[in-house]
């Protein structure tokens, strides 16, 4: 008899206890998900500001850069420059009427960190004038591919002819393999960069690759940096 | 109209009782408004968040096209950094050039009686050899170049008189 008077609780106190441990478990699961949802979302907003700033930095580049690219590659080529170096001495010694002799070219690695590969390229140039030699030698700085006298020893002779013994050192590196990955932020050229850039960009490059894109000769390319001369 | 309880005294709940049965009523209303607030509010904001993750997921693969379609930019510009880097440092390691110039700077200066023999130039040397006719020019090149703050260094490694051709002097120059 006792006990009847209690029946009537039994549902309410059912349901307080089921809507209890529901919602218990309902708050845990929902406030899992939404801070996992809002871990997502965060994550992504930061990809999506650095997906952001890379196409900003790629919009804004000018169309100047496929050129900038061009003159680069011929700066430091990826594999053994000394055809483009034969090239260009050939070229200066025939505007200066220089006679070169004995060429002689060899490469030997440089320090790993530069990733550089060095060709040294020594020769014998002979000149009617001190000047012509000069100028020969000057116009050697502001060429590509780049290349730096390692040794020159000029003499006049007895004659009014002037001879040099030069030695010059060329570099190859080869091309980068991949694109950064899309999470990792794009910068455009620093003013340092775009400096040397605008340097490079005022060198002579070899006439015979000049009229031609090589960047449009190679097909298929195996990588977006692949280019061939 | 009167009111008749006809349940024995004893089986009538008492004031604890009461208060008791109330209370689980209460507490059973509150649970269940407690449960619809948060199935309302959680499942709100639960969905709310989650169109907004998909909004950016929506925009990560919009951006990710646009990228795309800008790869070959993209390619020109980490190559000229790769290139421009190796470059600067080709670049940056000319010695001799530097010493080039200042050797062409001598003999640009012109000085009646001065005459070119020979330049020898490495990373660790400049050294550039002269013939002067006489004490005059030899005086004259010596005071334009040190009025010149071009030359860091000058070492007089030779000095030597012939009578013929006159002065043969070899300068180290840096």
């Amino acid at each position: 008899m006792k006990y009847n008077k209690y029946r009537k609780l039994v549902l309410p106190a059912g349901v307080a206890l089921f809507m209890i441990v529901g919602s218990v478990f309902l708050a845990n699961f929902l406030y899992t998900r939404i801070t996992q949802i809002l871990a997502e979302t965060a994550q992504q907003d930061t990809k999506n500001n650095i997906l952001e700033g890379r196409l900003a930095t790629l919009q804004a580049l000018s169309e100047d850069i496929k050129e900038g690219a061009n003159a680069v590659t011929f700066a430091i080529p990826d594999k053994n420059p000394s055809v483009l170096i034969l090239n260009q001495l050939k070229s200066l010694a025939g505007d200066n009427n220089i006679l070169l002799e004995n060429i002689s070219i060899s490469s030997q690695p440089l320090a790993e960190e530069t990733g550089l590969v060095s060709y040294t390229i020594s020769f014998e140039a002979q000149a009617s004038s001190t000047q012509i030699l000069i100028d020969f030698v000057d116009g050697l700085s502001s060429v590509t591919p780049i290349i730096n006298i390692s040794t020159l020893e000029i003499k006049s002779g007895l004659a009014s002819d002037v001879t040099a013994t030069l030695g010059l050192m060329a570099y190859s590196a080869p091309f980068p393999e991949q694109l950064p990955a899309l999470e990792e932020p794009l910068v455009g050229l620093s003013p340092e960069e775009q400096s040397v850039l605008d340097t490079i960009q005022t060198f002579t490059r070899p006439e015979v690759f000049t009229s031609g894109d090589p960047a449009t000769q190679v097909v298929p390319r195996e990588n977006p940096f692949f280019l061939e001369f | 109209m009167v009111s008749i309880n006809l349940l024995p005294k004893d089986s009538a709940p008492s004031k604890n009782e009461l208060r008791f049965a109330s209370a689980i009523n209460k507490i059973a209303m509150f649970s269940v408004a407690v449960f619809l607030l948060i199935c309302v509010f959680g499942g709100g904001a639960y969905f709310i968040l989650a169109r907004q993750l998909q909004s950016a997921n929506d925009d990560a693969q919009r951006l990710s096209t646009s990228v795309q379609s800008l790869q070959s930019s993209e390619s020109s510009l980490i190559l000229i950094r790769d290139r421009v880097q190796k470059a600067q440092a080709a670049l940056n390691s000319r010695i001799s050039e530097g010493y080039f110039d200042k050797h062409q700077k001598i003999l640009s200066l012109d000085i009646p009686g001065i005459s070119f023999v020979s330049s020898t130039v490495d990373s660790g040397k400049s050294v550039i050899e002269l013939e002067i006719s006489g004490s005059a020019s030899m005086a004259s090149l010596f005071s334009t170049l040190l009025a010149d703050s071009q030359f860091s260094s000058l070492i007089l490694e030779k000095l030597s008189y012939n009578s013929l051709t006159g002065y043969d002097v070899t300068l180290q120059v840096y």
